[in-house]
This record gives structure tokens, C-alpha cells and sequence, in this order.
């Protein structure tokens, strides 16, 4: 039996394995879409800065047993309120007052999480550990795949015209402002449910990377989503099988496969492909040398 | 007389504290080609921004129609600087046009065949027919204004509020532009645009406001393009060189 078949037969056979790809796969699409829309709107760094602010939330909710899901939620958002509010209050660029707020968020986490009787290790919030994932985180992750997806697919207009140019969208009436904060608010929960998956660490490559490979095939935005949406589908099954064959974390493997597809697409893409631009400066040189209307210095 | 179909009084607008405008009253009368004219940091652009809510303001009363500009947002185009947009964003020439229509459609609607066919139209009127399909990263900076101003054409308001779109684009485009605006104006509409170029006021506009943080002089170009106003509003110096 090949190994891919094989994989196959032990997702059916074993739910623990079919839980952790199942989350793996939504989480991959949720990324995807929400990604598109970060990269657009340069909040790559938010991403980032919201995933490592999670932590003294995860912390506090162990500490409380409470829902780890929304203390690490208020969290990161409790950070991107704070990123926002140094910004708008000083003269400091924005990556740094993301870079202030993330590393003390992160700095506490660490210390609370260590005081704290924490059944999950500092390495699964780190990096991962989908195969743990419970049947209700499954489903968690699930529901805010459907209405996170829903919800980009009815403003679709609304997040097409403020992402592309917000004062021409105000300018037209639209709630430019509302919609940032909709915008925050969806990012943090998808950091929030990707942490699951990939971790703290490699959350921001979820939604960055996927988005970024399908930005370099896309000439339209929705087409943008969708195969950020695809992309980010396919990093997490077959990251899931590659950690499966060959014993990895799975974490870093669906990176990993994420990372390849963007370089596959950087090389290759039709129109901005590193290969094709290359190939086509070095066809106008040699058109250029050999014309003789460049000889006569006359065009 | 015809009737003002905007009018600022006493804005003060302030940027961290600088006063960018201050105490800036005027108003523009219906169906004019106006410029707004002024120094480099006048607050020119500023007032426009002000009037469309974009930048928070000190004091000051906006009306546009005799109404709150919340009211009537769908009847007031807007063209902003080039600067201001994406040009990375994944969308082509005729779906950017095509965002003029955004205004008029309801909470979920998305733009259908009537959509379609005005943009189509507008983007014939700017002469960029054939760019439809090219992706807006890909046009030199005349074709982009063109695109703007197609996209304002589309969604068919009533005064249209443009900052600098002549800054920085080929003579093609510029004469294009003016044309277009000036059959905007002779339809009805009322034209206002943000301008820095002092040696063409005359052949483009039949209005001028010329500031200075606050207002010098409004009125008929013929009127109020003089030797004391423009001293009274660029300085000395600008005299100086043109002897």
C-alpha cells in the first residue's frame, strides 16, 4: 500500500488524526482569506505582534479555568489596542509600537505561564500540537471558519473599496473606521484559533505566506482569497502527511510546505515570476544590441 | 445668482497641534469650474479633506446642498491624490471604474449589468476603453488620473471635489481632463478643483478661491485673479519673479 493511501486509511481509522486534519485543513482556509486581506493592508506585523500576545491570556485562563480560547483573544486584542493607541498618541512608527507592546506581552506570558499549573507545555503554545486537538476545538475552529468566511464573502465590497484606498472610501460613505476594527478583530481570532496548529511562532507564516503565493497569481482580489484560501488548505494536508511519513512536528512541516509553494509561485509566476522577468530583461537586451536602429544611436 | 452648492464657514483644522486651517469661510457656486488656489502648505488640500469629513476638524460648518455631508455623500464625487491609493492591489482598470458605483448600491448589492454599462461609458468617455482589462499597477500616471476620473464619471454626482489631479501627468491626459470637467459644467454639475498651476487658471476655470490658511479672495476669475490678491496670497515674491 503506498503511503499516501495509507495516511488515508489511518485518517478514517484514527479520529485523532482525522480531528487534527480537519482543524489543520479550516484553519488553512481561514488563514488563507484573512491573510489576503492583511497583507493588503500591511498588518502583516499585527499578525505577529497579536500571536505572541496571546500568551498571558492562555496564562490567565489556566489560572482561572477558564475558556483558553477567548483569554487568549482578549489578549491579543488587548495588545492591538494598546499598538494602536501608542500610535495614534506619538510620533513612533508603527512597527515599533508593535514591537514595545508584543515583547512585553510576551515577556509576561512566560512568567505567568510558569507560575501557573498549565496542563499544556510552553512547546505546544510555541510550536503547536495539533494532533492534541479535542473534539470542541475542532469544532470551534470549524464555526469560525464558516462565519468568519461568511461574513468576508457578504462585505466583500465593503473590504474590496477600504483596503484599496480608505479616504476615497470614507469619501464615499463607507464606515472605513468600523471596518478596521472588524478587520482586527477577525485577524486576532484567526491567530488565536491558528495558535492550535502551527503556534505561537509560525501563526504569522499561516496567514502571511499562503496570501503572499497567491497575491503573485492573482489580477483580482476575490481570486486573491480564494487561492489564498487553497493554499492554505493544501500547506496544511500535506504538512500533515509529510510530519505523518516522516515523523515531523507538524507545525513547521505545513510552514514549511506553505514556504515551498510560495518560492514555486516567486520563480514561476506568470506575470511577476522571478524566472519569467529575469528571462524577458535579458531577450530586450539582446533585441536592443542587435537592432541597428541602437548602432546608428537613432531610434 | 445661482445658489452655493457648498459652503465653508470659519474651519479650523489642526495637525498635532500645527494650524494647517484657520478660520477659512467661502463658498462655490452652483455649476462653476473652481480651482483653489494657494502656497504649499495653504491648507488647499486640507479643506477638502475637511469638507468630506476625512480630516477631523477644529470648528467650522460644512454644508453641501444646504445639508450635513452625511446626507448627501452619494452627490459629492471625490478624486483624491494619487498617493493615497494601492496601486498593488489586485484589480484592473474597469472593476477600479467601477467602484464609482459602490455609492448608490444597498448594504449587500453588488454592482450588476446597469453598474456595468455606466462604468463602461465612463471609461469611453476618458478614452481608456482598450485599458479595461490591463491592471491598474501597470498604467504611467496620466492613464491613472484618466482612471479616476472615469470612476468619478461613474458615480454621476452632482459636485465633484478633485486634489491636484493635473499634478504630474502628460499634456494628452491634462487637455483629456479639462475637457471632460469643462461638459460636467456646462451640464449642470459643479466642478472644484485643488490646483497649483497659476499660469492656466485662466483658460481652465471661470471661478477661482485663492487661500491662505485662510480665504483672500473668491469670485469670477476675471475678478479676483489680481496683481494685490495674488501678492496677498503667494507673498511678494511671486511677483517679483514674474517682472
Amino acid at each position: 500500500m503506498s503511503k499516501p493511501v495509507e495516511f488515508f486509511y489511518d485518517l478514517v481509522n484514527y479520529p485523532h488524526l482525522a480531528r487534527a486534519a480537519i482543524t489543520a485543513v479550516v484553519i488553512g482556509l481561514v488563514s488563507g482569506v484573512v491573510g489576503s486581506l492583511i497583507i493588503l493592508r500591511g498588518l502583516s506585523l499585527m499578525g505577529d505582534a497579536i500571536s505572541h500576545a496571546v500568551m498571558p491570556g492562555i496564562a490567565v485562563s489556566f489560572f482561572f479555568g477558564a475558556n483558553i480560547f477567548f483569554g487568549a483573544l482578549v489578549s491579543g486584542l488587548l495588545a492591538a489596542a494598546g499598538i494602536g493607541f501608542i500610535n495614534s498618541n506619538s510620533r513612533l512608527k508603527r512597527d515599533t509600537s508593535i514591537g514595545i507592546i508584543f515583547t512585553a506581552f510576551l515577556a509576561a506570558g512566560v512568567i505567568l505561564l510558569a507560575r501557573t499549573e498549565s496542563s499544556v507545555s510552553l512547546q505546544a503554545i510555541l510550536f503547536g500540537d495539533v494532533l492534541a486537538t479535542s473534539p470542541s476545538q475542532m469544532w470551534q475552529s470549524v464555526i469560525i471558519t464558516v462565519v468568519i468566511t461568511t461574513l468576508i464573502v457578504m462585505f466583500y465590497k465593503q473590504l474590496q473599496i477600504t483596503t484599496m484606498d480608505a479616504q476615497l472610501a470614507t469619501a464615499y460613505g463607507f464606515p472605513t473606521k468600523m471596518i478596521n476594527y472588524a478587520v482586527l478583530i477577525a485577524l486576532a481570532v484567526v491567530t488565536v484559533s491558528a495558535v492550535q496548529t502551527v503556534g505561537v511562532i509560525l501563526v504569522v507564516a499561516m496567514l502571511v505566506t499562503p496570501a503572499a503565493t497567491a497575491f503573485l497569481l492573482s489580477k483580482k482580489f476575490s481570486t486573491m482569497m480564494i487561492l489564498g484560501a487553497v493554499f492554505g488548505m493544501l500547506s496544511s494536508i500535506m504538512g500533515m502527511y509529510f510530519s505523518y511519513r516522516f515523523e515531523l512536528q507538524s507545525g513547521p512541516a505545513i510552514v514549511l510546505v506553505a514556504f515551498a509553494m510560495f518560492v514555486l509561485a516567486f520563480l514561476l509566476s506568470p506575470h511577476q515570476g522571478f524566472v519569467w522577468t529575469q528571462l524577458h530583461k535579458l531577450r530586450d537586451r539582446r533585441s536592443i544590441q542587435h537592432s541597428p536602429a541602437s548602432q546608428e544611436g537613432s531610434s | 445668482m445661482p445658489a452655493d452648492v457648498l459652503t465653508i464657514d470659519n474651519l479650523h483644522v489642526s495637525y498635532r497641534g500645527v494650524k494647517a486651517v484657520e478660520g477659512l469661510t467661502l463658498s462655490i457656486p452652483a455649476a462653476t469650474m473652481t480651482c483653489i488656489v494657494g502656497p504649499n502648505g495653504s491648507g488647499k488640500s486640507t479643506t477638502l479633506k475637511a469638507a468630506l469629513g476625512l480630516v477631523e476638524r477644529t470648528a467650522g460648518a460644512i454644508r453641501f446642498f444646504d445639508q450635513r455631508v452625511d446626507k448627501v455623500r452619494q452627490r459629492i464625487g471625490y478624486v483624491p491624490q494619487r498617493s493615497t491609493t494601492d496601486w498593488d492591489f489586485p484589480i484592473n482598470v474597469f472593476d477600479t471604474v467601477l467602484l464609482g458605483t459602490y455609492p448608490r448600491l444597498r448594504l449587500f448589492q453588488r454592482p450588476g449589468t446597469v453598474e456595468r454599462e455606466v462604468a463602461r461609458r465612463a471609461l469611453m468617455r476618458v478614452h481608456m476603453e482598450e485599458y479595461a482589462h490591463r491592471q491598474i499597477a501597470d498604467l504611467s500616471g496620466g492613464q491613472q488620473q484618466r482612471v479616476f476620473i472615469a470612476r468619478a464619471l461613474a458615480q454621476q454626482a452632482d459636485i465633484l471635489l478633485l486634489d491636484e489631479p493635473l499634478m504630474g501627468i502628460d499634456a494628452a491626459s491634462e487637455l483629456n481632463i479639462i475637457e471632460i470637467l469643462r461638459e460636467l459644467v456646462s451640464s449642470g454639475k459643479t466642478v472644484v478643483m485643488v490646483h497649483h498651476d497659476l499660469s492656466n487658471v485662466e483658460n481652465y476655470f471661470d471661478h477661482i478661491i485663492m487661500i491662505n490658511k485662510r480665504l483672500i479672495a473668491q469670485g469670477p476669475v476675471a475678478e479676483a485673479l489680481t496683481a494685490q490678491n495674488l501678492t496677498a496670497t503667494f507673498g511678494a515674491n511671486l511677483l517679483g519673479i514674474g517682472e
